[in-house]
């Protein structure tokens, strides 16, 4: 993916109106890169983070016990893991796009995860 | 770039994943070439569209491809197996990769998120189809207040939309789908439905639709047809035939910007919750809904959930039983009573001014209360469990993934949807979760079903788990599910929404008059994309150039 494009993916949507009036009223701040957290909270922590409710976390304590359940809190998490994970899917875990999450937002996601501990 | 190769020989994670039960790797299935495209054609056509979206955004590699397969395919990945994928940002991007693929015969299949797990996700129908992926195209081109609607393109999710609207402090509520990562657009597109009282996307919310044709050609519907029109996204129909529905569940235009009609939020909000012990309980409960949803008494699109589906967001088999086939009466009885749920479940919620929602409790209190064994839960009795509050997050329009534990059941596990329609009637309801239970379990798997009541209808949402990975159980799958779609055909029933694998099928199923909406659908074909290159087989209709033979 080029800097350029990178650039444009930078947030996952650019609102270009708001609020009153059916045209365009309120201009859209100028993209902004997500940083690792805003990523994992954005794709990852509906299904991975801790507690009832969570899928990914509710499967993992099956394959993998409830210590390593959790992502976040989990041992050994490498961020080749989390690259490999997120592009080629992980069992019930569908991979995901490029143009879902970049390879640049992916290496900051996977550095948050790996160093959220 | 970590490739899958690499990953697989090289990192100590791989060994600790395949360790894991059932496990398998992704496996990729080599991209397979258009029909009577030749490879050096194709390649040209692929650079053409690099010129038009930048070389990053053209995606031929094995390991990009990946997330075009179905990733819940009952058949091997070489089935949807796509050509490659091209990822516009603007129409005028889309209106030049599509005059490449006209003048080299291309086909391209149109995604918008690519979320529809269960129904195919990402992959097209055809194997070699170019994947026409507008997840990029992720811009909320307004919000209106006053008039409670919203105009999105097609990469937009739930989630986004939901984000948005709580960061610039809008008090207008959206209806999502159970995985809050699907697409405002694909879902209606789809005809797919939420929870809310706008539950019923297509008939409650669309407005006004921007289409490209495959000659190019923006078309705006209804209202939309009239330059700086004034009601575009508050009155759907404008003048003269109304065309929007043919833009869903077709391969007719690609649908490039769609007003979305939203609720302001009420006044006051209560969700609930009953129970019913029995089995047989679908049938008086189904008749108590009725009357209660023709006249607006319940306004949500309403849900009567199965045991196993609420048992799925909170725990998994194995915690009630570790053998083969189907979870057994007494692991059932077991779940019922930890869980506190019934065989049946239903979920409603009330709206509006408290004085509103203290008049019609009692009523709806009352019809279903007379059922046998009707247990009554409001929020407070229900807090901290997933069950209940994922639903009623849900019914005001709160996106989460919640549901997905329904493949978090058994081991790397998907899932495939089959959804027959009947009225809402309860000896229908029966009959239909009698026999489809019934063949479920005679063919190994579990009952995962619920069915919503949007308004005059019941959607009858079959979505049973199956383990990826292992080509004899997915044959199985599709065995059942296609003799359901046979079943369900004979009964009357007709299927509103199916997977790759059943479109001609159900296509079939509509074979009335000798087939005459089928042709008719076939002439709308030619007529409209007359070089039949967009969605060869989307919901069984094919380009007259390929005739009916497609695999």
């Amino acid at each position: 993916m080029n800097e350029g494009a990178a650039t444009l993916m930078a947030l996952a949507v650019i609102a270009l109106s708001a609020c009153s009036g059916n045209v365009p009223s309120q201009s859209a701040k100028a993209p902004r890169a997500m940083t690792g957290k805003e990523l994992y909270d954005h794709w990852c922590a509906d299904c991975h983070d801790a507690g009832p409710g969570h899928p990914g976390t509710l499967r993992l304590a099956g394959d993998m016990g409830e210590d390593n359940a959790v992502l976040l809190k989990r041992n050994g998490l490498d961020a080749e893991t989390v690259r490999y994970a997120v592009r080629n899917g992980f069992q019930m875990m569908p991979p995901f796009r490029q143009t879902e999450i970049s390879d640049e937002e992916l290496d900051r996601l996977a550095v948050y995860m790996v160093n959220r501990k | 770039m970590l490739t899958r190769r690499h990953f697989v020989q090289g990192s100590a994670a791989a060994t600790a994943f395949a360790a894991l039960p059932g496990t398998r790797v992704a496996s990729a299935a080599p991209a397979a070439l258009p029909a009577h495209v030749p490879p050096r054609d194709f390649a040209g056509a692929l650079d053409a569209m690099r010129a038009i979206v930048g070389r990053g955004w053209v995606f031929a590699d094995e390991l990009s491809l990946l997330g075009y397969h179905d990733h819940f395919a009952m058949k091997p990945p070489e089935a949807h197996a796509a050509s490659a994928a091209v990822a516009p940002r603007t129409v005028e991007e889309i209106q030049r990769i599509l005059e490449v693929a006209r003048d080299h015969g291309i086909p391209v299949w149109t995604i918008s998120t690519g979320r529809n797990l269960g129904y195919g996700g990402a992959a097209p129908r055809m194997a070699g189809t170019l994947v026409l992926d507008l997840k990029r195209m992720n811009r909320i081109v307004e919000v209106n207040e006053k008039h409670a609607y919203a105009v999105v393109e097609p990469g937009v999710s739930y989630k986004d939309l939901y984000a948005h609207l709580q960061r610039i402090g809008s008090k207008l509520w959206i209806d999502c789908a159970a995985p809050g990562w699907g697409g405002v657009v694909g879902n209606l597109l789809d005809r797919g439905v939420g929870y809310t009282p706008m539950g019923e996307h297509f008939l409650l919310q669309q407005c006004g639709m921007q289409v490209v044709l495959s000659d190019g050609t923006v078309v705006d519907t209804g209202l939309g047809g009239q330059s700086g029109t004034a009601a575009l996204h508050a009155y759907r129909y404008g003048h003269g035939p109304w065309v929007d529905g043919l833009f869903t569940q077709s391969n007719f235009g690609v649908v490039t910007r769609l007003g979305v009609q939203l609720m302001p939020e009420p006044p006051g909000y209560r969700p609930y919750m009953v129970t019913f012990p029995d089995e047989d309980a679908i049938e008086p409960l189904t008749e108590a809904i009725r009357p209660l949803k023709l006249a607006q008494i319940i306004p949500n699109a309403a849900t009567s959930t199965e045991l196993l589906w609420e048992a799925a967001v909170e725990v998994r088999k194995d915690q009630y039983f570790d053998g083969d086939g189907p979870t057994p009466d007494s692991a059932r009885r077991k779940i019922k009573a930890d869980l506190g749920v019934g065989e049946w479940n239903f979920y409603g919620a009330l709206y509006g001014s408290p004085e509103t929602m203290d008049a019609t409790w009692p009523i709806i209190r009352d019809a279903l209360g007379a059922i046998k064994g009707a247990r009554f839960f409001m929020a407070e009795d229900k807090k901290g469990r997933p069950s209940f509050e994922y639903r009623a997050r849900l019914m005001r329009g709160v996106p989460n993934m919640t549901e997905f534990g329904t493949v978090a059941w058994i081991p790397n596990a998907g899932h495939v949807g089959f959804g027959p329609v009947v009225p809402v009637d309860g000896a229908l309801a029966l009959a239909q979760y009698r026999k489809v239970r019934q063949l479920t379990n005679a063919a190994g798997f579990d009952y995962f079903g619920e069915f919503i009541v949007g308004w005059r209808d019941m959607h009858h949402i079959f979505m049973p788990a199956f383990t990826l990975g292992d080509p004899a159980e997915g044959a199985r799958l599709l065995r059942l599910v296609e003799a359901l779609v046979d079943d369900a055909a004979r009964d009357g029933y007709g299927v509103y929404r199916t997977h790759l694998d059943l479109m001609d099928k159900v296509a079939g199923s509509y074979g009335w008059n000798e087939g005459a909406l089928a042709k008719f659908n076939g002439r709308l074909k030619a007529a409209i994309d007359p070089a039949g290159i967009l969605a060869p087989g989307k919901s069984g209709i094919w380009p007259a150039a390929r005739g009916q033979s497609h695999e």
